[in-house]
């Protein structure tokens, strides 16, 4: 098996314009991983997954999934991929046993017995229609309906949000599960970060339509760090060592690159780990300052 | 593709229960005034209504999204409405002739070619409604498509009873002497009908091929 079967995924140089916006998104996703994709509400996630599912189509740049150029073109292989939308989709006058029947005859591979365990997995009625179910109550649905054909390729919008952190601990278990034989693979966008640094192995942050960083989780938290110190000191940081240098009347802190090297460089003052959340903030708003500036 | 037709037919049973309802009640009241054809043409608006109100849950719910994600062509997908939408008016049309006729034969009248005419006019011209009506759904969405659908129904109802008060001779003249058999009548506007569906499909698929959802 080469290089390229092992990425289950492949967007290149893929652009999309619209008024006022432009989507321009590179990223990877190998087998056996779980991408976690942060950004804005409105940076371009939901788009770089509708371009991915040909919901939408490219400007220009391409799109490889599962070894498909084209999945418009080959909606068989639609059954190797579950989706879940930041909403859901179903009828609500339907009931959860409803839905699996139609579900069953759109989908070859769906597995009824499979579809039964994970409706009781995530505690979700059979009989009841799926109007009186909770926000989480449909989110999860839509997670058991997306796995129930045993798909290869996970692509999910926000399938945490609206879920309580005991659910949200089970459905990451899930993902977790899902993976584990190394050739399947999950590309989920969140804002919630607690729960990309608990699954995610892969990390991109997006930001007006543009992927700022795509790194391993580990390399991003194992690298990054905020600087700390008192305010009378920020004048000994050089140019360039943080991002996002910010002064307040306790002190200053910014995000640095190295965090090993900046802990030699500058002996006398601290360097925290700095969480996902923090990463991101501060790339953010490097990117809009950058841009302003231009 | 199967499923679609089956989510259809479940999302509706409800509404087509209570239509198979007002279908029976306005049966009896226009039977026992001798004017139960009525029913079958008034049938074919509701099932045209019902049908866009399957278009209206699948806008709401964005199931046209969910279902370009299944493992379907666009065409699978178009297909699968146009058939629900034949099957809605299969079921129904039977229904409302089979009822029409049993109030017939109880008022001592006939079955006659042109009765059962009238009868199968109604699902016909709700059919071609159908046929406007869907690929305009793809294309400008639900609320326009049922203005469209108003529009179908209510102009060449109004023109004709305009005419028919105005210059009644010539809806009476408008055979022109010509006589075509029930049958003939019958065949023409199922060739049509079939003509006119096949036309719509083909322009539906076209439309959601292009549509970005």
């Amino acid at each position: 098996m080469d290089i390229l079967q092992k990425n289950i995924l492949e967007v290149k140089n893929l652009v999309k314009d619209y008024p006022g916006f432009r989507l321009n998104m590179d990223l990877t996703l190998p087998a056996g991983s779980i991408m976690g994709l942060v950004g804005a509400n409105g940076a371009g996630k939901s788009t770089t997954l509708r371009l991915i599912l040909g919901l939408a189509r490219p400007d220009s740049g391409s799109i490889r999934v599962l070894g498909c150029d084209d999945l418009n073109k080959a909606p068989a292989l639609r059954e190797e991929i579950g989706v879940v939308f930041d909403e859901c989709s179903f009828p609500e006058m339907l009931d959860a046993g409803q839905l699996g029947k139609v579900l069953e005859r759109a989908h070859p591979r769906w597995d009824s017995a499979l579809y039964g365990r994970l409706l009781k997995r995530l505690e979700l009625p059979w009989g009841k229609k799926i109007k009186d179910f909770s926000r989480g109550m449909k989110m999860k649905l839509s997670i058991a309906a997306a796995m129930a054909h045993s798909p290869r390729l996970l692509l999910m919008d926000e399938p945490t949000s609206g879920l309580d952190p005991m659910v949200r601990g089970e459905v990451l278990e899930l993902f977790q599960e899902f993976i584990q034989d190394e050739e399947r693979g999950i590309l989920l966008s969140s804002h919630i970060t607690s729960d990309l640094e608990k699954v995610a192995d892969h990390i991109t942050f997006v930001d007006r339509g543009r992927a700022l960083l795509t790194e391993e989780k580990d390399t991003l938290v194992e690298v990054y760090g905020v600087l700390k110190g008192p305010a009378a000191r920020i004048g000994e940081v050089e140019p360039g060592d943080a991002i996002g240098l910010t002064q307040t009347k306790y002190g200053f802190e910014g995000l640095v690159r190295d965090k090993a090297a900046m802990a030699r460089k500058y002996p006398d003052l601290l360097v925290d780990r700095a969480n996902l959340e923090e990463i991101i903030l501060y790339l953010v708003r490097e990117n809009r300052e950058g841009s302003e500036e231009k | 593709m199967t499923g679609l037709i089956l989510k259809d037919l479940m999302m509706m049973k409800k509404n087509a229960l209570y239509l198979a309802l007002v279908v029976l009640f306005f049966a009896g009241l226009y039977g026992a005034m001798g004017n139960e054809y009525f029913i079958s043409f008034f049938f074919s608006v509701m099932v045209v209504s019902i049908l866009i109100s399957t278009m209206s849950y699948d806008e709401f719910y964005h199931w046209d999204r969910y279902a370009a994600i299944l493992p379907l062509s666009r065409q699978q997908i178009v297909g699968a409405k146009y058939l629900a939408a034949l099957i809605f008016f299969a079921m129904g049309g039977l229904y409302t002739i089979a009822i029409d006729m049993v109030s017939l034969l109880l008022r001592g009248g006939s079955l006659t070619g042109e009765s059962f005419l009238v009868e199968a006019m109604g699902p016909l011209v709700g059919m071609i409604g159908a046929a406007v009506t869907l690929p305009c759904y793809y294309r400008f969405g639900v609320q326009r498509s049922r203005i469209l659908m108003l529009a179908f129904y209510g102009i060449p109802s109004l023109l004709l009873v305009l005419v028919a008060k105005m210059a009644p001779e010539f809806l009476e003249g408008a055979g022109g002497g010509v006589h075509i058999s029930p049958a003939g009548i019958l065949a023409v506007c199922a060739v049509v009908t079939a003509a006119a569906l096949a036309l719509s499909f083909l322009l539906s698929v076209r439309i959601l091929e292009k549509k970005e959802l």
